[in-house]
C-alpha cells in the first residue's frame, strides 16, 4: 500500500486497466474529492454529484486507455469526464440555467431581491450568496469559474479540460467576474442602475 | 498607468495571482489615485475573498465511503465476467479453437491413409483369382503330393509360429473357382429318394459321395436309355446320411 501512495496517477491508472483493485482504490480515495467538488459546484445538487462522481469512475474503468498523457493529467481526464456528465445531466432533468447568454441582465434582477450587501453579511451568508451567484451563471462561465477559482486549476490545464484556447478562458472568466458582480451587486444599486439604464434607453429613442 | 489597463490587471492584482513586480506596483499606485478603480479593486477583492470562503467550506467536501465499495463491486465483476484484453483475447480463442480442429482432422486423415496404404500394396501384390485359375486344374501326381507333404511341413510350422495377421491374408480361390468351373460345367436332375427317405436322419447331416454307375440304371428311376449305348457309365451323386445308408440319388451330365 504504500508503494502506491507513491506511485503516480498515470501508473495508478496502468495497473488498474491491469486489474489492479488496489490500484482503483488508491486512485479513487485521491481524485474523487476534486471530481465530487466539481459536480457539485456544477450541478448545486448531491445526488447529482454523487451520481457523476461514480459515472467518472466507472468510465475510467471501462474506457480508461482512451486517457494519453500527452495531452494533461489524469486529474484534468477526471474533470473533463465529470464536467460532460454534469452537462448531460443538467440538460436531462432540465436544471441548466434558465439564463442564455442574451438574457443575463434578466437573471441579475431575478437574484436581486435576494442579496443582501456584501459587507453586512455574515461569513455563512457570503458563501451561500456566492454559492447561489456562481449556480447562476450560464454554463461555460460557470465551469471556468469553478474551476479556476474554486478548485484552483491553471489556466492551461483548464484550457485542456475544456477543450479550448487558454485566451478564450481569460476572457470567459473575466466575464464571468463580471456576471457576479452584478448578481452580488447591493440591489439598491442595481434597481439605480435598471432606472439610469431605462431613462438612457428613452434618450436614445428620443 | 490609466484605468483601461488598470481594468485588465484588476483581477489578477486582486486575487494575488503571479504579475509583474512593476505593473503590480503601478497598478497600486493608479488605484490610490482613482477613486473608480480603487472601488473596483476593492469589488474584486471582496469577491475573491467570498470565492476563497466558498472553496475552503466545500474543501472538505467528497463522496460518501460507500461509493467506493460499490465501484469495487463492479470492477470485481467487470474483470471477473471480462477480463482485461477483451477484445484481443476472444478471436485468439477462435483461432486457436480452430486450428485445433484442423490439427486433428489432418492426424486422422494421416492416420487413415497409412492404414489403407498397406491393403492396397497388398491387394496389388496379390494376383487377381481370375488369373490363377486357369492354371489351377493341374493334375498332381502322388510324387508330387508327397514331395509337396514334405516341404509343406516347415512351411505349416513357421506360418504357425507367426502372428494371425497371416491369417487374414487373402487366399488364393483356385479350389471354389473349379468348384464353380465344376458346378457350372455339370447338368443335374433333382435328387431322387431311395425308398422311404426319412427326413430325421438327415438332421444330423450327411454327405453326398459321387459315384459312376451303369446307364441302364436310369430305366429304374424312369428315364429314357439309349440302348446303343447302355454299357456306358454316368454319373451320379448319393446322399449318404449318418447312419450310412443311402438316401437319394441325383444323375450328373
Amino acid at each position: 500500500m504504500t508503494q502506491r501512495n507513491d506511485l503516480s496517477d498515470n501508473d495508478l491508472l496502468r495497473l488498474m486497466l491491469g486489474g489492479d483493485e488496489e490500484a482503483l482504490a488508491q486512485l479513487y480515495r485521491r481524485r474523487q474529492a476534486v471530481v465530487f467538488r466539481f459536480a457539485l459546484q456544477m450541478s448545486g445538487s448531491k445526488p447529482i454529484a454523487e451520481d457523476v462522481t461514480q459515472e467518472v469512475f466507472l468510465f475510467l474503468m471501462r474506457e480508461g486507455h482512451v486517457f494519453d498523457p500527452a495531452r494533461g493529467s489524469v486529474s484534468g481526464f477526471l474533470l473533463g469526464v465529470a464536467r460532460n456528465y454534469v452537462l448531460r445531466r443538467l440538460r436531462v432533468e432540465h436544471q441548466l440555467s434558465p439564463l442564455a447568454d442574451d438574457d443575463e441582465e434578466s437573471a441579475v434582477l431575478q437574484t436581486a431581491g435576494e442579496l443582501c450587501q456584501l459587507e453586512d453579511l455574515t461569513r455563512a451568508e457570503t458563501i451561500e450568496n456566492v454559492r447561489r451567484a456562481v449556480l447562476s451563471l450560464p454554463p461555460k462561465y460557470r465551469e471556468v469559474v469553478v474551476l479556476c477559482e474554486l478548485q484552483d486549476v491553471s489556466y492551461v490545464e483548464t484550457a485542456e479540460i475544456l477543450g479550448c484556447a487558454i485566451g478564450t478562458v481569460r476572457s470567459r472568466l473575466h466575464r464571468a467576474r463580471a456576471l457576479l458582480f452584478s448578481k452580488l451587486r447591493p440591489a439598491e444599486n442595481r434597481s439605480e442602475e435598471a432606472d439610469s439604464a431605462s431613462v438612457k434607453s428613452a434618450r436614445c429613442f428620443a | 498607468m490609466n484605468c483601461q489597463k488598470f481594468e485588465q490587471v484588476v483581477g489578477d492584482l486582486a486575487r494575488g495571482r503571479m504579475m509583474e513586480a512593476e505593473v503590480r506596483t503601478e497598478a497600486l499606485a493608479h488605484s490610490e489615485d482613482c477613486g473608480g478603480c480603487l472601488a473596483r479593486l476593492r469589488d474584486e477583492e471582496t469577491l475573491t475573498r467570498g470565492l476563497q470562503l466558498l472553496a475552503t467550506e466545500m474543501s472538505s467536501l467528497s463522496a460518501p465511503p460507500e461509493m467506493e465499495v460499490k465501484l469495487r463491486e463492479a470492477f470485481r465483476q467487470r474483470h471477473v465476467v471480462v477480463p482485461m484484453p477483451v477484445r484481443s483475447a476472444r478471436p485468439r480463442y477462435w483461432w486457436a479453437a480452430v486450428a485445433a480442429v484442423l490439427i486433428v482432422a489432418m492426424t486422422v486423415a494421416a492416420m487413415w491413409w497409412r492404414s489403407a496404404a498397406p491393403e492396397q500394396k497388398i491387394a496389388k501384390e496379390t494376383p487377381p483369382p481370375q488369373v490363377e485359375a486357369p492354371s489351377s486344374p493341374k493334375e498332381v501326381t502322388p510324387k508330387e503330393v508327397e514331395y509337396r507333404a514334405q516341404n509343406d511341413a516347415p512351411k505349416q510350422q513357421r506360418e504357425a509360429s507367426k502372428p494371425l495377421r497371416r491369417n487374414i491374408t487373402p487366399r488364393p480361390a483356385q479350389p471354389e473357382t473349379q468348384l464353380a468351373n465344376h458346378v457350372t460345367n455339370e447338368i443335374a436332375t433333382d435328387f431322387m429318394p431311395l425308398g422311404d427317405l426319412n427326413p430325421a436322419s438327415l438332421q444330423d447331416g450327411g454327405q453326398i459321395v459321387r459315384v459312376k454307375m451303369r446307364r441302364s440304371a436310369l430305366v429304374r428311376f424312369g428315364f429314357p436309355v439309349n440302348m446303343d449305348r447302355y454299357n456306358e457309365n454316368v454319373k451320379a451323386d448319393v446322399l449318404v446320411g449318418v447312419d450310412g445308408l443311402a438316401h437319394a440319388i441325383r444323375f450328373v451330365q
